[in-house]
């Protein structure tokens, strides 16, 4: 008897503990998911909504990101929702977002980045903008016919350097490959300070050094073949010789360097404005920036200078602008960015990094608006520097031919420059090796596309 | 009479199991499941859409060179941080044991690198190793000690053992916490037998502690092993792997798969095999040791 | 006599060089948010230094939104708290006085979680929460915390209820007390070092945490003190000065905390064996 309760007993607890289980669970499950549901399927259709992401985030940028949009609202009853996920991240933010099917609607950043993203049909046709606001051919970032990318701003990558310590040295500035050797080496006292800065790291600042050192021997990633296609260059005939030219000069250099193993764009200018090096570099003026802010009495010695030119005098170019999600509130960001570049505070935004940003247009930089800035009334001579280098720059995907090389992402996502001469300076590979194994990463990775 | 009483056992069960469970399906188990699944699919970070690709993420990813090394160095960096942390256990707990003035203050201390932001102990590590402006290399080098100043983080040889032992500093107080907390429970009479027979300081350690201890150990262990495994970020904020591959572990290579080539089918490969083995190492672990064995009450 | 004197001082030998090791870094954290900006990048250093300035604390709390981050943080983490504990404690309770089909299975399980990278785990839930409109909210960022906390406290209090005597809450029965009753009034009180434990777990863990925040909190506005610290990094060079005012501001409460409570966690973790 007993044994039988207990039995019965027993199944009858656990039909129960089960079917409670399910029941609360089902009732919890709908009770979490239903408002979402509701609130996604509003949020998909509000045409009066904008999520925009800028790289862009220092305090005065976001003090006048503030502003337009706070006007913009007022005009159009549309509401912009920012976001900084910061220099480093923010390609990983665009992709999540599109990932989950919730694409942003504007984000404000490289084209080099962006052109991944357009790649996979995921970026709006601006066309129209681009030939509204007249934006010049060079910025211009052109995917089958269409324009993928309303530039804004651009960036080259020159050099910095202190005026002192040359003058101290009795040495002028220099201007190619042997003389800029000379003089790192000349000025080479350590501890106390080192003659140059080499970072060997794959990270962007140490990337676009020796691609810029690439581009100044005119070698090349990639070429163009008999049917038009783009191939791996780095390791074939001539052009093999030109970069392992460049990777053995950026590898004497390092001698006369800190150990830049770990660099990234924060330590190149913390290096400098601490006084440690006597040569650097930067993608723009924020170097200047930071000077100013950390090392007032270093800044007005702070003088920018071209790499040294070899083959070519060509400046690695860095172009940024707004680019519109696909499928996103297309007509909602059509209509911002008409009101962002129209809208007077668009100079101050300009001036949020003074020099650093340098708008698209030469007549803006030439402008007395654009010129009425403290700082760019101290340093004409960096907007001298600046005007006599004007279109020189060529953006990394149309380095290798006049097409657009969609191949560009393959080795500069994983910084393959920067990791070169880690390979190089670090790993003390030879220079040969190292080249060639970097071009079977990138076919590697191409195989891997198609 | 009994059914009622079961019934509203029953009751008690599912009301008191249902929070915790239905929170772990909806923000753990499902989201997990759904990350794993993505390993059969081809599914870019830049497409919405994915397709099918069965087993060709995993074949794709046995085939890398590189998930081997990140592997063996996943393998060297849970060793490392693992056993650092039981020796900074053992250490600390032994020590601040005994009766010896203001020891709550020193255990606080010791406590406290756990309740920390990972970022901020990535932080303080990368500022006082620095190179060129760390306060350890101008000590090391106005002592005489070396000659030119250590790149912790930036070297090849020394980033390893540099984030080992960072990570120990921050995870050690963990160990120390569970081994302070079942040294204080053991019974002191035990020593005082041990003593009575003639055992000296090192073989009550011996014959009293340790065996007393070695629960916490392996649980420590356990728990630990499986955390260091997947251990990203105060690595990742510190080297992001580097120099050259240095501190890529399998985190960090996997995370990179999925943002720097943006391939989230093959990235999601990489968890499956991370899940793999620790599922290995975890069930090899239960077979020997249990330690979910329940508890007796002998009170 | 001369052999334990040599043991005292050999023991208070090495207790000092780990509390040197343990302190250094915490002390030179202190040290350097003290320093002004323009002193920061000038070595050599002095390691001991009595003259202090506040500069990069005021500029910490004036010019930037430290405080909003801290508030965020602390909103954050509480919530993850207040769930843990009703959660974990219902489910150590039932765990330790019920048999039921699954419990292995459900203990087992509480584990798999930890075997799953977090990192990668952020990315799921951040598809599950912009689809249900929970991304930049707090309680998005409560559950996304829960998730890697529920599962080892689940199993602290589940070995703690197993030391709390039977005998109490029976004894509570026959007095004519409810089951829920019993729980409340006689489990609870004689649970709590476990509770407390569980709860500072939690805490630690949503204090700690990067990888959720970052990923789920995309709003400035929304952001925890870690992901906030992240954007003194960020393009510009490193202002070190911030990063160690506002990690030392964060320190001086987490002592605070474990100081008073380290009692109870001992206690509690004690019965973690």
């Amino acid at each position: 008897m007993n044994r039988i309760v207990r039995t019965s007993g027993a199944t009858g607890r656990r039909v129960i503990s089960r079917r409670g289980l399910l029941r609360t669970g089902a009732a919890l499950g709908a009770g979490v998911a239903m408002p979402g549901l509701i609130s996604r399927a509003a949020w998909a259709q509000d045409a009066k909504k904008l999520t925009f992401i800028s790289e862009e985030s220092s305090p005065k940028a976001q003090a006048v990101y503030d502003r337009i949009n706070a006007d913009f609202e007022k005009e159009t009853g549309i509401k912009v929702t920012m976001e900084y996920p910061g220099f480093a991240n923010i390609a990983q933010r665009v992709a999540t977002l599109i990932a989950s099917g919730t694409p942003a609607e504007l984000v404000w950043y490289g084209t080099g980045s962006a052109m991944e993203v357009g790649l996979q049909d995921q970026l709006a046709d601006v066309s129209d903008l681009v030939s509204e606001f007249d934006i010049p051919d060079n910025l211009r970032l052109v995917m089958n016919g269409k324009d993928r990318s309303v530039a804004t701003s651009q960036q080259f990558v020159y050099g910095w350097y202190r005026s002192d310590l040359y003058e101290e040295a009795g040495i002028d500035p220099y201007s190619d490959w042997p003389g800029y050797l000379a003089a790192v080496e000349k000025l080479n006292n350590p501890p106390s300070h080192y003659g140059n800065v080499v970072p060997s790291a794959q990270s962007g600042a140490s990337h676009l050094l020796m691609e810029t050192m690439m581009q100044k021997n005119d070698a090349h990633w990639f070429a163009l073949n008999d049917a038009g296609e783009y191939e791996v260059a780095l390791d074939q005939g001539d052009n093999f010789s030109r970069v392992v030219e460049t990777l053995e000069y950026l590898h004497q250099m390092h001698q006369f360097s800190p150990e830049g193993s770990n660099y990234g764009w924060g330590d190149l200018m913390s290096q400098y404005f601490t006084g440690r090096v006597a040569n650097s570099y930067y993608v723009g003026a924020r170097l200047l920036e930071q000077t100013l802010a950390n090392a007032p009495d270093l800044a007005p010695k702070t003088k920018p200078i071209s790499l040294p030119a070899k083959a070519t005098d060509n400046y690695y170019l860095s172009v940024q602008g707004f680019h519109i999600g696909a499928g996103s509130n297309e007509d909602g960001a059509r209509q911002y960015i008409q009101f962002f570049l129209n809208h007077p505070a668009y100079v101050d935004w300009l001036h949020s990094v003074p020099l650093h940003i340098i708008p698209a247009k030469r007549e803006i930089l030439q402008s007395e608006a654009y010129q009425d800035n403290d700082v760019i009334q101290q340093r004409m001579d960096v907007l001298e520097f600046l005007d006599s280098i004007w279109g020189k720059g060529r953006a990394p995907y149309y380095w290798d031919g006049d097409k657009l090389n969609p191949y560009v992402g393959v080795y500069q996502n994983d910084n393959l420059g920067g990791w070169m001469l880690a390979a190089r300076n670090i790993g003390k590979q030879d220079a040969e090796s190292v080249v060639r194994e970097a071009a079977e990463q990138i076919r590697t990775k191409m195989a891997d596309l198609r | 009479m009994a059914n009622t009483n079961q019934a509203r056992e029953g009751a008690w069960i599912s009301a008191a199991i249902a929070p915790s469970l239905i929170l772990l399906l909806i923000v753990a188990y499902l989201p997990i499941l759904y990350a794993l699944s993505l390993a059969f699919y081809d599914k870019s970070a830049f497409r919405p859409d994915m397709e099918w690709v069965g087993l060709a993420n995993a074949e794709w990813l046995l085939a890398q060179k590189d998930f081997w090394a990140a592997m063996g160095r996943s393998v060297v960096f849970t060793l490392g941080t693992v056993g650092f942390q039981l020796a900074f256990g053992l250490f600390f707990g032994l020590l601040l044991n005994q009766a010896i003035a203001g020891r709550s203050v020193m255990r606080s201390l010791v406590i406290l690198p756990y309740l920390l932001p990972t970022i901020v102990i990535g932080l303080v590590f990368r500022w006082i190793l620095n190179p060129e402006f760390g306060v350890v290399n101008q000590l090391l080098l106005s002592s005489g000690l070396i000659d030119r100043p250590i790149n912790f983080f930036g070297g090849i040889d020394a980033a390893m053992p540099s984030i080992i032992i960072t990570t120990g500093w921050q995870y050690g107080s963990f160990a120390v916490l569970l081994i302070l907390a079942r040294l204080q429970s053991i019974n002191p009479r035990l020593y005082e037998a041990a003593r009575s027979c003639g055992a000296g300081t090192w073989r009550c350690f011996v014959d009293v502690t340790l065996p007393n201890l070695r629960t916490t150990l392996l649980l420590i262990a356990l728990l630990r092993g499986i955390w260091m495994f997947n251990k990203f970020d105060l690595i990742w904020i510190i080297t992001q792997g580097g120099p050259l591959q240095a501190t890529e572990t399998l985190p960090i290579y996997i995370y990179e798969i999925a943002f720097r080539d943006f391939d989230f089918g093959r990235a999601a490969a990489g968890c499956v095999a991370i899940f793999i083995i620790l599922l290995l190492f975890s069930f090899i672990y239960f077979k020997f040791f249990n330690p979910t064995k329940e508890v007796e009450v002998n009170r | 006599m001369t052999r334990e004197f040599a043991w005292r001082w050999m023991r208070f030998l090495w207790l000092a060089v780990g509390m040197l090791f343990v302190c250094f870094p915490l002390y030179w954290m202190a040290v350097t948010a003290l320093t002004p900006r323009t002193e920061l990048f000038r070595p050599p250093y002095d390691v001991i230094r009595f003259s202090y300035s506040l500069e990069n604390i005021r500029e910490l709390l004036s010019a930037t939104q430290f405080l909003t981050f801290m508030g965020n943080s602390l909103i954050v983490a509480l919530g993850t708290v207040v769930i843990n504990v009703m959660a974990s404690t219902l489910a150590g309770y039932a765990l330790s006085r019920f048999e039921f089909r699954g419990k292995k299975t459900f203990v087992a399980a509480t584990l798999w979680t930890y075997m799953f990278p977090p990192i990668l785990l952020a990315i799921p839930l951040y598809l599950v929460f912009s689809y249900i409109g929970l991304r930049n909210s707090y309680g998005g960022l409560i559950l996304a915390h829960v998730s890697i906390s529920l599962p080892l406290n689940v199993w602290i209090m589940w070995q703690y209820f197993q030391v709390v005597p039977r005998s109490l809450e029976e004894a509570a029965w026959t007095s004519g007390a409810s089951r829920l009753r019993a729980l409340i009034e006689v489990l609870l009180p004689s649970a709590l070092p476990g509770i407390i434990s569980a709860a500072i777990f939690s805490f630690a863990l949503s204090w700690n945490d990067f990888a959720f925040a970052f990923i789920l909190q995309t709003d400035i506005a929304m952001f925890t003190l870690p992901v906030g610290l992240a954007t003194f990094v960020e393009q510009s060079a490193i202002h070190w000065g911030l990063i160690m005012a506002s990690s030392l501001i964060v320190s001086l409460p987490t002592f605070a905390l474990v100081f008073f409570l380290q009692r109870y966690l001992m206690h509690g973790f004690s019965i973690g064996k």
